[in-house]
């Protein structure tokens, strides 16, 4: 917990203004009902002034005025609260993250722990709200009983303030018994979900195949073991709810077993009983979240478990102690061997590569070949384990990582499209860009005639991760993006993926003439366009198993030849 | 809204009832215990009884004490019980109105916000279902047995309360309707703005290749500033409800004990009916300042219901259905004439004129630049769409009249990215043809290339597969659902080849596969390889949504304008050569 409390501290004013006017509005209703019942009381007396039951009577309506306004107020500043911590969570995680090497990142990117850590942020913000306040509220609301009782009847006192404090009992046990049988629900949860996503991706097939009743029996009884086991969870909630109304009433029951004698014996004053009885009832209010409370705070001390995990599996990426500018945008590859933790092999090993403005290389080769990994390498984002990576003369590793990034745009395998306009996601290239340049970098895409179909223009939202975009159109808005950059260096991972056979021609021929004096490395599977290249790589194994321009290799007898073979048999064939 | 939810609700209406039934119960409970708590309080202080007098009543007091908490936790069961019924039920006709919408309605950006309704839209039901629902209940019962009770007593209570009560509704519906317009919008704002911050996590890689995502820190703290000062804005007008409520049940509370204090003073009433009084009038609020606390979860509900209903309820293009079956051995000849389809919404006529024969016998190929069509023709094919114009006719009947199952029997289909559910290999499989044997299943998976890769698996054709479950590559998953087509041993193929380039080696598996299962098979493939074009009996090309070019590979490369460009830009490298 403690890791959270940090998080309260910077609004620990609030904080405590929050907690002080949840305390005062439970206060406000024992004094309500407190004064009402003494008020009630003493009139049953029939004194022979009223004036007597003045005091009293401006008690009730100044506490039935305070308590309502006190709750408002305590609703406006437990919500700003949880509004502050959420953004304060929020910019932490973000910034950590941010900081984490990029082979860190993108594991946890390929992992899909991102979308997990995001929601558990979403359900921190109940921390104060949900599950820290109410035990405390109830801790101060004891503490005021005993207060209040203790002159009346201390025993009575006494009794009350550890009954509200055993109240919590119930809720603990619950919290146990919550765990095992949340965890089951979450299973069957996940299960389910499963079930839906593939259901209604392969809704094609299963239709085409007349397999969809089935399927629907299929997930008729996953949604019904999931039902089960969140009834079970409930039914354990539920139980603890109800002890605590039965806590309540039997505290209730035991002051006044304990108050009747005292009165009997003159040892308390007769219209003290009804203020004793009521206050214990009213006090109990203040136990009822606390079920809830100790749920709460079990997904939340989870949620933060995973989160802080997460945000410090490792040290943030080292970097230079004093950061060099590259002297020019030539880069120099020489001898370059990369590791990765835990695998043998090395993902590149000895790799030699010069690209200086206006040259233009490819690197070929099968899925797992260490294509990828090189443009890791020269971006920083894959470690060099032996060799040198020289950007303008200066090694890589001496080389702020923003000032990396400067120098190249990059079209990789994850590159994301994000949920805002056309426009802006091309515009991420250069934000001040004109809107002429956007144009022209959406026509060198020949996004044209999308642009020109969509109800909204450049200016329509593209959708979640670009979904309302086809594969091929979200590659282009990827180039257009790099383009727009106009960074030195291009290193373009695969850039034509997912394109028909005309418009992947097209860009290409686009890529090439943006790239006339800059420097172009450009990783492919699909010898395609690569009798332009000045430099062609065939690696194998991470290893360059052959160089040379694309006449030469079709003519040597190598690797290359045999791919180029492959992909021109396949239309010899038949 | 509430009504339309308690008519959806119907599977779990004896639940409800009996939710409302145990919280009218507990409302009694309520009445009893407060009579008996005034009787003891009364006894000792105006009586000077003791413990040994009023054993009996204390005694009493524990019992209905004991019960209102079993009634209680009844109650919640019942409510719980209630929710996830009619979850259960709403879930089904959610995904089987997905079903009958089929891929049509629901591929591409549809698809995950299906998933998102049919999961989290259902599932955010919940608190809507058990607790503000039954509050609703609630607030309309019990306020009314406590105020018979107190009537009975005390004429003024009872019209402190009467007159409060009346006031209520006043100052919901005043408070209320402007606040539920803003909070709504603003709960749609909310999830956006977390939709934000989870893209821009996810996106961080890109932000940092771009130089940008260090400014995004202070744009999320930006971000979040301007959600939280809106959304306080909203809340301020939003709990303005809940404080009218709240002050108008402590100010009556008061209003009514100053009432009886005049009433004892006056002599007209006795204090056992005045405390009994005092401790009903908090209960007679409780349920009304329940409905306020919960609710967000109404406002999220209704949110969520929205959704929900307006799927179940989005009209729907009917396909005719016939009921004509053709004999076995039917050369199942089909033929496009004239067919238009537009998608429903904006944009252009998908197909235009297509004219199109698949003679028996015959593997027929098409081919065409992305947007031309070809997805559609097979959706048109496979009845998941009906031609907006024109025809198809299979052995002259047209397609309209058949048995729709029937046909789809006649089919074995292969999508482009092909779906595994959660399951065995073998389940997945046998998908079409459920009693299919182990043998059958081998043979089909030996046809389809897949039999080697399966039999390498660790339990073989048991192993599980499907989201969550082991993750096979791409060109694996398309040579499962080749076995799964050939496992049907249907007279006809329709398959959608992948377009996203694998890498050569894995290409020339599946093609290799495809013209395997193409040369025993009468198929229809659309090709995004031009090797797999040249080895069909005759290709079409589309363009525009019709029919541009026809022949055999020999010819088209000879004649056809489009399928030799398309040609060209495929193997621009071979003209080095």
């Amino acid at each position: 917990m403690a890791p959270l409390l940090r998080f309260l501290r910077p609004h620990i004013g609030l904080a405590l203004l929050a907690l002080g006017l949840a305390f005062l509005a439970v206060a406000a209703q024992v004094g309500l009902i407190g004064t009402s019942a003494y008020l009630i009381s003493r009139a049953a007396l029939r004194p022979s002034t009223i004036l007597l039951l003045m005091v009293p009577i401006v008690g009730v309506q100044f506490f039935s005025i305070g308590r309502s306004s006190l709750r408002y107020l305590e609703r406006l500043t437990s919500h700003d609260l949880t509004f502050r911590l959420l953004a304060s969570l929020r910019v932490w995680f973000y910034a950590r993250l941010e900081a984490l090497p990029p082979s860190i990142l993108e594991h946890f990117h390929s992992a899909d722990l991102l979308s997990r850590a995001v929601h558990d942020i979403d359900s921190l913000q109940d921390f104060y709200l949900k599950a820290l306040a109410p035990p405390l509220v109830l801790l101060l609301t004891a503490a005021l009983v005993w207060l209040v009782i203790r002159p009346m009847a201390p025993s009575v006192a006494w009794v009350l303030a550890v009954m509200l404090i055993l109240a919590g009992l119930p809720a603990v046990v619950q919290t146990r018994l919550g765990r095992r049988l949340g965890g089951e629900v979450l299973r069957e949860r996940g299960l389910l979900s499963a079930a839906v996503a593939d259901g209604v991706r392969g809704v094609a097939e299963l239709v085409a195949y007349g397999a969809g009743a089935a399927y629907q029996e299929k997930l008729r009884s996953s949604q019904r073991r999931l039902m089960q086991a969140q009834i079970r969870l409930r039914r354990a909630v539920a139980l603890g709810g109800a002890l605590i109304g039965l806590l309540g009433n039997l505290a209730m029951l035991a002051a006044l077993v304990l108050a009747i004698p005292l009165v009997r014996e003159g040892r308390m004053p007769g219209w003290d009983l009804a203020v004793v009885a009521l206050v214990a009832l009213a006090a109990f209010e203040a136990a009822v979240p606390l079920p809830q409370s100790f749920q709460a705070m079990g997904q939340c001390l989870a949620a933060s478990r995973r989160i802080f995990d997460l945000a410090q599996a490792a040290a943030p990426a080292a970097e230079p102690r004093e950061k060099q500018l590259p002297d020019g945008t030539e880069i120099q590859v020489r001898g370059l061997t990369v590791r990765r933790e835990g695998v043998a092999l090395p993902a590149l090993a000895g790799v030699d590569l010069t690209l200086s403005p206006g040259r233009h290389v490819a690197v070929v080769g099968q899925s797992g070949a260490g294509k990828t990994t090189l443009i890791g390498a020269l971006t920083g984002c894959a470690p060099v384990t032996e060799g040198s990576v020289l950007l303008g003369g200066v090694p890589i590793t001496e080389i702020g990582r923003e000032d990396i990034w400067a120098m190249s745009a990059v079209i990789s395998q994850d590159t994301w499209l994000f949920h805002v306009s056309l426009k802006e996601n091309i515009r991420l290239g250069r934000p001040d860009a004109t809107d002429e340049e956007v144009l022209a970098a959406v026509e060198a895409v020949r996004l044209g005639p999308l642009v020109a179909a969509l109800p909204e223009g450049i200016d329509s939202l593209v959708g979640e991760q670009g979904a309302r975009l086809s594969g091929g159109e979200r590659q282009r808005v990827a180039i257009a993006r790099a383009m727009l950059k106009g960074a030195p260096v291009l290193l373009l991972d695969e850039p034509t993926e997912g394109l028909d056979a005309v418009t992947e021609e097209g860009v290409l021929q686009e890529i090439l003439q943006l790239a006339q004096s800059r420097s172009l490395l450009l990783v492919t599977h699909r010898l395609i366009g690569l009798e332009a290249m000045d430099e062609i790589l065939v690696l194998s194994g991470g290893r360059v198993v052959e160089r040379g321009t694309h006449r030469e290799l079709v003519q040597a007898n190598g690797l290359y030849q045999q791919l180029f073979r492959l992909q021109a048999d396949l239309l010899q064939e038949g | 809204m509430l009504r339309r939810m308690i008519r959806e609700a119907a599977s779990g209406r004896a639940l409800l009832v009996a939710t409302i039934l145990l919280a009218v119960g507990g409302g009694l409970g309520v009445v009893v215990q407060a009579v008996l708590m005034a009787d003891v309080i009364a006894g000792a202080f105006l009586g000077g009884e003791g413990l040994s007098q009023l054993a009996g009543l204390l005694l009493a007091l524990a019992a209905v004490a004991g019960l209102r908490a079993a009634l209680a936790y009844f109650r919640q069961v019942a409510a719980d019980r209630f929710s996830a019924r009619v979850r259960e039920d709403l879930r089904n006709r959610v995904f089987g109105r997905i079903l009958s919408m089929g891929p049509v309605g629901t591929s591409g950006e549809r698809s995950g916000e299906l998933i998102a309704t049919a999961l989290d839209g259902v599932e955010g039901l919940d608190a809507y279902l058990a607790h503000y629902l039954p509050q609703t209940a609630l607030a309309a019962l019990i306020p009314f047995t406590v105020l018979i009770a107190v009537l009975a007593q005390n004429l003024l209570a009872g019209a402190v309360l009467l007159v409060t009560a009346g006031l209520l509704p006043y100052f919901m519906i005043l408070l209320g309707r402007a606040a539920e317009r803003r909070t709504k919008r603003q709960w749609r704002l909310l999830q956006t703005l977390s939709g934000h911050f989870l893209d821009v996590v996810r996106g961080m890689r890109t932000l940092q290749l771009f130089g940008r995502s260090r400014r995004q820190v202070e744009i999320i703290r930006k971000v979040s500033e301007a959600h939280r000062s809106a959304t306080l804005d909203t809340l301020k007008i939003a709990f303005l409800s809940a404080f009218a409520l709240e002050l108008l049940a402590s100010l009556s509370t008061g209003l009514v004990a100053v009432a009886i204090s005049f009433g004892l003073l006056g002599g007209t009433l006795h204090l056992t009916a005045g405390l009994a009084i005092l401790i009903l009038v908090p209960e007679f609020y409780l349920p009304l300042r329940g409905l306020g606390s919960d609710f967000h979860a109404g406002m999220s509900g209704a949110v969520a219901a929205e959704r929900i209903f307006a799927l179940l309820e989005a009209p729907q293009a009917v396909a005719t259905c016939g009921a004509r079956r053709l004999p076995a051995g039917t050369p199942l000849e089909i033929r496009l004439r004239d067919v238009a389809y537009s998608y429903p919404g904006a944009g252009p006529p998908a197909l235009t004129d297509l004219d199109l024969t698949w003679r028996q016998d015959e593997t027929l190929a098409v081919v065409g630049p992305s947007g031309a069509g070809k997805s559609t023709l097979l959706r048109l094919l496979l009845g998941f769409a009906v031609p907006g114009r024109g025809e198809i006719l299979v052995d002259g009947v047209a397609l309209g009249d058949l048995d729709l199952d029937w046909w789809r029997r006649q089919i074995a289909y292969v999508p482009q990215q092909p779906t595994l559910f959660l399951g065995s290999v073998a389940d997945n499989i046998r998908l079409g043809r459920p009693d299919a044997s182990q043998e059958e299943i081998e043979k089909a998976a030996r046809l389809a290339r897949a039999h080697g890769f399966i039999s390498a698996l660790p339990e073989g054709y048991a192993t599980q597969v499907g989201e969550g479950a082991r993750t096979l590559s791409q060109g694996e998953r398309q040579r499962i659902a080749l076995a799964r087509a050939l496992a049907t041993r249907a007279p006809l193929l329709v398959l959608d080849e992948p377009t996203a380039s694998l890498d050569a080696e894995t290409d020339a598996a599946i093609s290799a596969a495809i013209a395997d299962v193409a040369r025993g098979h009468r198929a229809l493939i659309v090709a995004h390889r031009l090797s797999t074009a040249e080895r069909a009996s005759r290709i079409a090309v589309l363009a525009a949504g019709s029919v541009a070019e026809e022949g055999t590979p020999q010819e088209l490369r000879r004649h056809g304008v489009i399928y030799r460009s398309l040609v060209r830009s495929y193997y621009a490298v071979a003209e080095v050569r």
